[in-house]
């Protein structure tokens, strides 16, 4: 108790000799600091927000041939597909929004799940070895991930081409509509579980091995280590990832859906992403794209805010938080 | 596809932006004719002239109606048509085309591009990009502003009209009517060809021309003979008899490897008309005949019968490669692929004439007057005549030495000569396949091949040239159908692919159709009929 007390106060006193700088005596005393940030946030305003300025053509009617100055105005002409809910938009987004929730509900607990197994192994190689054969896919573009489960289980793959030849059933897997979620999450599952579950395990090598010899001594086995300490002490990394994905609800991989659009047809397969490319690059529909890509960005921006002060809400740290 | 979409409009919307405040809006393009000298450039601008290059006399010549001249064997006595080199002092010279054939080796390791450098003077950098995605590589092209010198606009880019007014060197002042005569084998183009490069009045463009044959349903001969098939059915029924007998599930054999193509020619068979029909003065849209709804049932129909590749559709399969290697017999395709895929396979094709349907006259859709345009990137005049020059030099016809070159390269290396037929080497099968058609090409002739193979294509394109119907809309202008065309193209297709997939019912063609039609179709037909 003493203790927690004493942290308090130190903590205040910091504040306060914070309060008592001035901003000039900041800046001196942080300046080397603010130098070595420097070539990041030139890198960052660079690359990441003066592109951003380009987000005019969302108001304009944009054609490369005349550049962004030249455009006309359009107002607010180009959100009308969002606004007036033109169908194939509409199909997008509802299509988007199956997929993210699938993946969220489905994708996201498997590299918790999977680190949780890693971390229980107790041999170091096998450990090693296991962890390098579920990172491997990760290296993989997606153009060679499809295209492995096009030979593999495609009409005329590897397994259908056989089967027709020996008279036995067919699979249609890859061109069936139905199945072209279960598809692309299983996709997403081979490819990054692996990979995703780096962070986890960075997080749980950090929790104090003393803390499991408790609970071992309290008399708790192997499911009790796991709900009371290993399950908390990774909590924030949890809350954290899961407000980014949330941030991303809208987009769905590009790639990956484009690359297995043709076989299932638009109206299972069409995602924001996709439409924004199809309609608006494809197309020559630029304002209409960006119109609804910036739509699409702004969602994502007020969902983390969002989930990030209902993480305050519930005591956690969230991406971010004042102080 | 290396990066996402947000990536890609990150990029270009910086790029283009950063140009436009520093004050130089699409650098790629220099000079800055606003749309004002167009305008001017439009009432001096008549189509460049026609003036046929006669040097070799056909075996078998053309007629009016369009069957191609034939050649049975390779003049010995070539012309050299040019004594400079066409592209001296221009330097580098980026050029961004299509390519249906596997990338060739790169200009570090392939003689033929050295050679090719070295005849045409300039340092030619090719960027070839598969048919299947050109237009969306050059929709990003475009909109990254750094145009490459010589570029290929396929037929159907989104609003190709003001991009080509806009972004693109003039040449009216080049081309238009006998100025063409300082470039011999653009003039031997001939005149409907150059109409889809006029815009405005101007001249932007150089077409890559072709014949009305159009697109032929190919057929494996061989195939077709060895299982005693009927090669040229004389009706629906006949067709599909043929499509299953060529069918074989269990030894991975198929009748077809994609379906648009049989939409269109079991539409043929139908009679349904030519993208558009004109009546009195009225235009009716091919989508709106009934017998375009039945073509598709029929597809459908087909599809469930088992007569297509497992993976045909919506799939992006190699159709020729299927085709020669005869795990599909039949394919669609346009009249070039005849003497390429007979060479490439070394199979026997031949050609399936449309059948009426049950009785009635069927037809056979004129292709369209050009494959593509080639356009320049804005420079100074010297630059356009030296690029003019170099396209000029690639499009010099049968009889030529610099034809003999670009098709074949440099005899010894690349081929020999085998009586009267140049046969290429290893190196020169390898490394003479540089898209350099799809930059500038001379008409197409039957041949020259054997007399055999000339013969039957010339029988094939007597018997379809009475049928030949003409898309009443191919010579009017209608910027909707410009700037639209591809997206409305999509959206047909994918409904299309919905019904022959048999994920929707052909109940909602008609859905499709109205929707087409509040997409732009009903403007189009409005900007044709008011012409």
């Amino acid at each position: 108790m003493t203790l927690v007390l004493q942290r308090k106060t130190v903590a205040r006193s910091n504040q306060r000799t914070q309060k008592t700088l001035s901003g000039r005596q900041r800046f001196r005393r942080d300046r080397f600091l603010l130098l070595i940030g420097l070539p990041g946030i030139l890198l960052l305003v660079l690359f990441h927000y003066v592109p951003l300025l380009g987000n005019v053509i969302a108001f304009k009617d944009y054609a490369p041939y005349l550049g962004i100055t030249e455009a006309p105005w359009a107002g607010l002409d180009n959100f009308r597909v969002i606004v007036d809910g033109d169908p194939d938009f509409v199909n997008a987004l509802v299509n988007t929004l199956v997929i993210s929730f699938v993946q969220l509900v489905l994708v996201f607990p498997v590299p918790i799940a999977l680190a949780l197994l890693l971390n229980s192994l107790l041999s170091e190689r096998l450990k090693r070895v296991a962890q390098s054969i579920l990172y491997l896919p990760h290296f993989m573009s997606w153009v060679i991930v499809v295209a492995i489960f096009q030979h593999m289980l495609g009409n005329a793959g590897l397994y259908n081409t056989w089967a027709r030849a020996h008279d036995l059933p067919l699979l249609t897997i890859i061109g069936n509509p139905d199945l072209f979620i279960p598809l692309i999450t299983s996709q997403v599952i081979w490819k990054d579980a692996g990979w995703s579950t780096i962070i986890f395990l960075a997080a749980m090598s950090r929790v104090d091995t003393q803390l499991y010899e408790s609970v071992a001594v309290d008399g708790g086995g192997r499911w009790r280590q796991l709900w009371h300490v290993t399950l908390p002490a990774i909590r924030p990394v949890i809350v954290l990832l899961l407000i980014l994905r949330l941030g991303d609800v809208l987009s769905v991989g590009f790639e990956q859906i484009f690359l297995q659009q043709g076989p299932v047809g638009l109206d299972a397969s069409e995602v924001l992403d996709t439409y924004v490319y199809n309609r608006g690059i494809v197309g020559g529909n630029w304002g209409v794209a960006a119109a609804v890509g910036l739509v699409k960005g702004l969602i994502g921006t007020i969902l983390v805010l969002g989930a990030n002060k209902v993480a305050h809400l519930f005591g956690e740290r969230g991406v971010y938080s004042k102080w | 596809m290396q990066s996402n979409r947000r990536d890609f409009l990150k990029l270009t919307g910086g790029a283009s932006l950063l140009a436009a405040t520093s004050g130089t809006v699409l650098a790629g393009c220099g000079g800055s004719d606003g749309p004002g000298a167009t305008a001017k450039a439009a009432a001096k601008a008549t189509p460049p002239e026609y003036l046929p290059y006669g040097s070799v006399k056909p075996d078998l010549p053309g007629t009016a109606d369009g069957v191609m001249p034939g050649f049975f064997k390779y003049p010995r006595q070539l012309v050299d048509a040019y004594q400079d080199k066409p592209g001296a002092g221009a330097g580098e010279v980026k050029i961004l085309t299509n390519m249906f054939n596997p990338a060739p080796p790169g200009a570090g390791s392939n003689t033929y591009w050295k050679s090719l450098n070295d005849r045409v003077g300039a340092n030619l950098d090719i960027t070839m990009t598969p048919a299947a995605d050109y237009v969306s590589k050059l929709s990003t092209v475009i909109a990254g502003g750094d145009l490459p010198d010589i570029l290929m606009i396929a037929s159907k880019f989104p609003n190709r009209g003001e991009m080509l007014t806009k972004l693109c060197a003039d040449l009216t002042s080049h081309l238009s009517g006998a100025a063409v005569k300082d470039y011999q084998f653009l003039a031997n183009l001939p005149t409907d060809s150059w109409l889809p490069a006029m815009y405005k009045g101007g001249i932007h463009a150089i077409p890559i021309a072709r014949s009305v044959i159009g697109t032929i349903m190919f057929s494996r001969a061989d195939l077709l003979e060895a299982r005693s098939l009927n090669p040229e059915p004389a009706s629906y029924a006949e067709f599909v008899e043929t499509a299953k007998g060529l069918t074989d599930a269990k030894a991975n054999k198929w009748a077809f490897g994609a379906s648009k193509g049989v939409t269109t020619f079991i539409g043929n068979m139908l009679g349904v008309p030519n993208v558009w029909k004109e009546d009195g003065g009225k235009f009716v849209s091919e989508l709106e005949v009934p017998e375009r709804k039945e073509a598709v049932a029929r597809t459908a129909e087909l599809v469930k019968a088992g007569v297509f590749h497992p993976d045909a559709l919506g799939g992006k399969l190699q159709l020729r490669d299927l085709f020669g290697n005869g795990t599909i017999a039949l394919n669609a395709d346009g009249y070039a692929a005849w003497d390429l895929m007979a060479d490439t396979y070394g199979v026997d094709v031949g050609g399936m004439p449309v059948p009426a349907y049950d009785g009635g006259k069927p037809v056979q859709r004129e292709g369209a007057a050009i494959f593509a345009l080639t356009a320049f990137k804005k420079a100074g005049d010297d630059r356009v005549k030296q690029l003019l020059r170099i396209c000029d030099w690639l499009a010099a016809p049968l009889g030529t030495s610099e034809y003999l070159f670009r098709r074949f390269g440099v005899e010894g290396i690349h081929y020999t000569w085998k009586g009267d037929k140049p046969e290429r080497t290893s190196a020169g099968k390898t490394q003479v396949s540089l898209p350099l058609e799809y930059v500038a090409d001379a008409p197409h002739v039957l041949g020259p091949s054997n007399e055999q193979r000339v013969r039957t294509q010339r029988a094939y394109q007597e018997k379809i040239v009475p049928n030949l119907l003409a898309n009443p809309g191919a010579g009017l202008y209608s910027a909707t159908s410009i700037s639209k065309a591809d997206e409305l193209d999509k959206l047909i297709n994918a409904a299309e692919l919905d019904i022959v997939s048999g994920r929707k019912p052909i109940s909602s063609w008609d859905d499709a159709v109205a929707n087409w039609k509040k997409r732009g179709g009903d403007k189009i037909r409005d900007e044709y009929s008011n012409q």
